[in-house]
């Protein structure tokens, strides 16, 4: 990151401009209006979460209650190679899966943001909106069919134009499989993140760009020296979003490759789901996302302490 | 600038985005193409349109996804209206009042982000049936807010800390009180944010599958995300029909994007940033 | 029209019979929820679900008191085991519901309600002549009771019908390659499908193995390891099931069979017959799709044939339809050939059929349910719907599986299946009804190690014993059989 960022517009409004005079609003009355949120997140979020980590120190077969068991399931997960491949493959995942997530959906926005025309800009904010509605599931199918054998469309296309001799089975061997579900959805532009980062370039200052552009700074530099700097509260987001739907992710290696070939596209998230429903150990489950919790709270803060070591603006 | 100006400065950009926005849609093509083939010609034919052209799917897929779509509102709506009045009102409370424990209490909520859905289904079934909520609007709904108001209250937050202080000091001088100083003038202003929250929680609900599959017992009140699936079977499945539902299952939200995509990225615009 | 006639008739005439020695009967009361999985999808299939409630009707209308509410499948493609954990979670499955057996094996008491006792009772829905009229058990067939019994000993379910499974050939791709669908042994079968990739540049035969759970590699695999350890069958036999099963002389291993084996030595991965196994395994891969890894659903197998792509496909009965609707191309039916002495020393000669109770009809009583007053009609219903007169009608209409229900009427689905049939069972089951569903995992991940190269064949034996054994040690820690250590 360059020193020479400045705080981003959102950023002026600090918290502390917000602090009232004490005795001015009666102590209660946040709390009041917090209260929703809080009875819901208790009854739906709180105590099924602790029920979960209570019972990842049990022996737990459904419907009967657990049995306690003491550390016996953390232990036996640290024992378990499956699990301990999975941690490596989802380290693996996420990283790739952040890095082409939030480099592509930069490089959309800044597409799109260095449109001259307002109203393409819309229309194309508008194209990359719309397949936000596209199923999962659909995705899948179709992704499927790309990394096919012999009919797959990658591998008619690779034999086709003669970069590769033969067909290769994306999805069947131990070095590809990983990446090929990494590269699922490509070009990946098409997301939440390309919405945030566009509405954050959109509230940049122009009289900064328009000035860099007259002092002869070209339009690739600008990018790097004050698009790039300024958004980063936007892009910290995104990666802490991004990270954790990847610590979580399990459709993909359920749907196209279950895990395969040899464990190399299992996933924390899909092995607690194996455990748990295929194999009915719900306590041994829990303790599998028990411990994901805790590498997910782990890395998150990692990423919010990177994020503010130097920076000078918002705290959360 | 005149047009061919800006034609001829911006056509490398737009001939990028054209070949982004292509590989994307293929999904999207993908569907409409395989909606109107019958199985034999979905095997012989994976990619590309054939004929004859079999409209009659959508006919066949109507009975059931009209039913769904109805069903899917009906969770949909009260999931969204208390999405955003619950968030609201946190994310109001978060940026507007310094109170004790504030800042343990935001990340209290905030980390619950990183629970991994699938742990908490059995966990959320046995509240959902001490309540004796099981088959009841409330066991879906309820459960569904609580996963959003989580992001909810982040992203209201967020907004409400852009609101200037001025506005607030100016009515409160008129004597408001704190909620009408709410509802008379943070709600207005927030209408984008509160778009931009409504997609994302309408996205999100339309979509889940596992809890109205776990909380609702009786099959014709089973929602969008699920009514898809009719027509794929353990042992065969109608492909061109599945399709078919697929594309009659996305027009409500395209049309709801449609309309509402302005206000969505207005949402946005304050900068969502941590 | 002709077909709901003759059930009406059907119908009458049996209560006709019965009428009187039911009316007595008819104090039974309660209301029962009934999932039949795919036997009751009335938007999907309305014609077999209209006699699902059309049976269901009879019921209550000789039991006034009784409530019997038919369940909707839930979609295919959503997450039945989710469902179904949730509801037995919070005492809340229905009170007849359906589930694989290998499901059930591993749940056993902690889910369902043995039905044994019941199996002893005479079944009253069944007419006198008909076996199952006196003891309900005689009514299904010894193989599916064979295959459904527990690991525990007792039987969870019923076992109403079955699937079968044949190769679905493309009989133009087979004359372009010169190849007959009929061999003597394994060795010439191997040839001719390399024969057909490498002169028809499409691929050969059609099964996959995906990195966890069922897939057709799971038939494959429990055919090589019954034909090499077949000379052994006799030794591996407990005594306590086949005095159970006395007219089977050759029948599949339960569970405890197989654990037992592996305790005592009798089946050992470092055995020489285990090289026979992983060379037979490997053949067996190298003829099928490059991908067959990376495929996760039999549907993309059978599109591949459907598509014209795949010589072979490797299908059930249920398959039947979809491939007489929708293939554009001449087809036909055909099995794996034997494997003989020319293949290697010791083979048995024949090979063995792979069907089982892995379709509708296996239903089950959960525990909650047995905790009720409603058990007594869940299993009464459930003789009702069994007996052949009402199960029949229902499994010929849906046409995807046989009915295994004795006194029913065969369909014409069987007819292809022939000569399949007369084979005899597997003597080891799919890997997930082994021992335990995990083990099952464990061995197709071991094997996919195998057949990538990321193990040579020691390795891959020593890593098999060693599933074996945990397998094994899992089902002794469940169970707690009397020989474990």
């Amino acid at each position: 990151m360059t020193q020479k960022s400045k705080p981003m517009p959102s950023a002026k409004t600090e918290p502390s401009r917000w602090k009232l005079r004490s005795g001015f609003v009666p102590i209660y009355v946040p709390f009041l209006f917090l209260i929703p949120a809080l009875l819901l997140l208790l009854s739906f979020r709180y105590i099924p979460a602790v029920s979960a980590i209570f019972h990842s120190f049990t022996y737990w077969n459904i419907p009967e209650a657990g049995e306690f068991i003491g550390l016996d399931n953390y232990r036996a997960l640290f024992d378990d190679p499956i699990f301990i491949k999975s941690l490596g493959n989802i380290l693996k995942y996420m990283a790739g899966r952040t890095a082409l997530v939030l480099v592509m959906a930069f490089v959309g926005a800044e597409l799109v943001y260095n449109l001259t025309s307002d109203r393409w800009r819309n229309i194309w904010r508008m194209v990359f909106t719309i397949p936000m509605v596209i199923p999962i599931t659909v995705n899948l199918l179709v992704w499927q069919q790309v990394y096919a054998g012999r009919q797959g469309m990658l591998n008619e296309f690779l034999t086709g134009v003669g970069a590769m001799a033969r067909p290769y089975p994306w999805l069947g061997r131990p070095d590809t499989a990983l990446p090929a579900l990494i590269f699922i959805g490509f070009p990946a532009v098409a997301g939440f993140g390309f919405l945030i980062i566009l509405a954050a370039l959109q509230n940049l200052s122009s009289e900064v760009n328009d000035a860099a552009l007259i002092d002869g700074c070209s339009r690739l530099r600008r990018v790097f020296a004050i698009d790039l700097p300024a958004i980063r509260g936007p892009l910290a987001l995104i990666l802490i979003l991004s990270l954790n739907q990847g610590m979580q992710e399990f459709a993909p290696m359920l749907v196209m490759t279950q895990g395969g070939p040899i464990n190399t596209t299992m996933s924390p998230a899909y092995y607690l789901y194996i455990q748990g429903f295929t194999y009915g150990k719900h306590g041994y489950a829990s303790a599998i996302g028990t411990v994901l919790m805790l590498m997910t709270l782990v890395l998150s803060i990692f990423i919010l302490r990177m994020r503010y070591r130097r920076a000078y603006d918002v705290a959360v | 600038m005149s047009q061919s100006k800006a034609w001829r400065r911006d056509w490398p950009l737009m001939l990028i985005l054209l070949i982004l926005a292509i590989i994307t849609y293929i999904p999207f093509v993908f569907t409409v193409i395989n909606s109107f083939k019958i199985n034999a010609q979905f095997f012989q034919q994976f990619w590309l349109p054939t004929t004859p052209l079999h409209p009659e799917n959508y006919v066949r897929a109507w009975p059931a996804m009209g039913r769904a779509i109805f069903n899917s509102f009906t969770y949909s709506i009260p999931t969204l209206v208390l999405t955003l009045v619950i968030s609201g009102l946190a994310g109001y409370a978060f940026a507007r009042y310094r109170f004790p424990g504030r800042n343990i209490l935001f990340v209290a909520i905030l980390a619950l982000i990183m629970i991994p859905g699938i742990l908490l289904v059995i966990p959320m079934f046995s509240v959902i049936i001490a309540l004796d909520w099981a088959d009841t609007l409330q066991g879906v709904v309820l459960p569904w807010v609580s996963v959003e108001i989580v992001f909810g209250t982040f992203l209201m937050r967020t907004f409400f800390e852009t609101l200037p202080q001025e506005y607030f000091e100016a009515a409160r001088l008129d004597g408001a009180n704190e909620f009408s100083l709410l509802i008379r003038i943070a709600v207005p202003l927030a209408i984008p944010a509160f778009s931009t929250l409504a997609i994302l929680n309408l996205l999100f609900s339309w979509n889940d599958i596992i809890w109205p599959l776990v909380a609702i017992f009786d099959s014709e009140r089973l929602p969008v995300s699920i009514g898809v699936l009719s027509f794929a079977g353990a042992w065969s499945t109608d492909y061109g029909v599945t399709f078919a539902s697929y594309v009659i299952a996305s027009l409500p939200l395209i049309i709801i994007f449609a309309f509402t995509s302005r206000r969505f990225m207005d949402g946005l615009s304050g900068g969502l940033s941590i | 029209m002709f077909k709901k006639l003759s059930l009406i008739l059907v119908f009458a005439l049996l209560f006709g019979v019965f009428g009187m020695a039911l009316a007595q009967d008819s104090d039974i009361s309660g209301e029962i929820v009934v999932h039949l999985q795919v036997y009751y999808r009335p938007e999907q299939h309305p014609a077999h679900s209209a006699i699902a409630e059309q049976v269901a009707q009879e019921y209550m209308d000789m039991h006034p008191n009784a409530t019997i509410e038919l369940l909707p499948d839930i979609p295919g493609g959503t997450d039945y085991i989710t469902w179904l954990s949730a509801r037995m979670a919070a005492d809340e499955a229905p009170d007849i519901v359906w589930d694989q057996w290998f499901n059930r094996s591993l749940k056993m008491d902690t889910w369902w309600t043995a039905l044994d006792d019941y199996f002893e009772m005479p079944n009253p829905y069944i007419a006198e002549g008909i076996p199952g009229h006196e003891r309900w058990a005689d009514s299904f067939a010894p193989n599916a009771m064979n295959t459904t019994r527990a690991p525990d000993g007792h039987w969870y379910q019923t076992a109403l019908d079955w699937v079968e499974t044949a190769m679905f050939y493309n009989v133009a791709m087979f004359e372009e390659a010169g190849v007959e669908p009929d061999w003597a042994n394994w060795g010439e079968f191997i040839a001719d499908m390399h024969t057909i990739q490498d002169t028809l540049g499409v691929e050969a035969f059609g099964s996959f193995m995906p990195g966890t759970g069922w897939s057709t590699w799971y038939w494959a695999d429990s055919l090589w390891l019954s034909v090499v350890w077949a000379d052994r069958h006799s030794e591996i036999y407990m005594d306590k099931y086949s005095e159970m099963q006395p007219d089977l002389d050759w029948r599949a291993l339960n569970a405890e069979e197989v654990a037992k084996a592996v305790h005592d030595g009798v089946i050992n991965a470092q055995d020489p017959r285990m090289d026979e196994y992983l060379r037979i395994s490997k053949e067996f891969v190298e003829i099928l799709p490059i991908d067959y890894i990376g495929i996760t659903s039999l549907g993309d197998v059978m599109r591949m044939f459907l598509g014209e792509q795949l010589a072979v496909y490797w299908g059930g009965s249920w398959d039947n339809k979809e491939i007489t609707d929708s293939a554009s191309f001449e087809w036909g039916l055909t099995y794996l050939p034997p494997f003989t002495e020319e293949d290697f020393e010791g083979a048995p000669g024949t090979i063995y059929r792979v069907g089982g109770p892995s379709s509708a009809g296996q239903y089950g009583i959960p525990v909650a349910t047995a905790e009720s007053e409603n058990l007594e009609l869940a299993v009464d219903y459930l003789m009702w719907m069994s007996a052949p007169q009402n199960f029949g009608p229902l499994a010929n209409e849906f046409g995807g599986f046989i009915p295994m229900v004795a006194g029913t009427e065969i369909g014409p689905v069987l007819a292809n299946f022939q000569t399949v049939a007369a084979l005899q069972d597997r003597l080891f089951l799919d890997p997930s009804g082994r021992l335990t569903v995990e083990h099952g995992d464990n061995w197709t991940q071991i094997m996919q190690g195998f057949f990538l190269g990321a193990t040579d064949e020691e390795q891959t034996k020593a890593l098999l014993q060693e599933a074996w054994e945990s397998g094994a040690a899992a089902l002794c820690e469940q169970v707690g059989y009397d020989w474990c250590p």
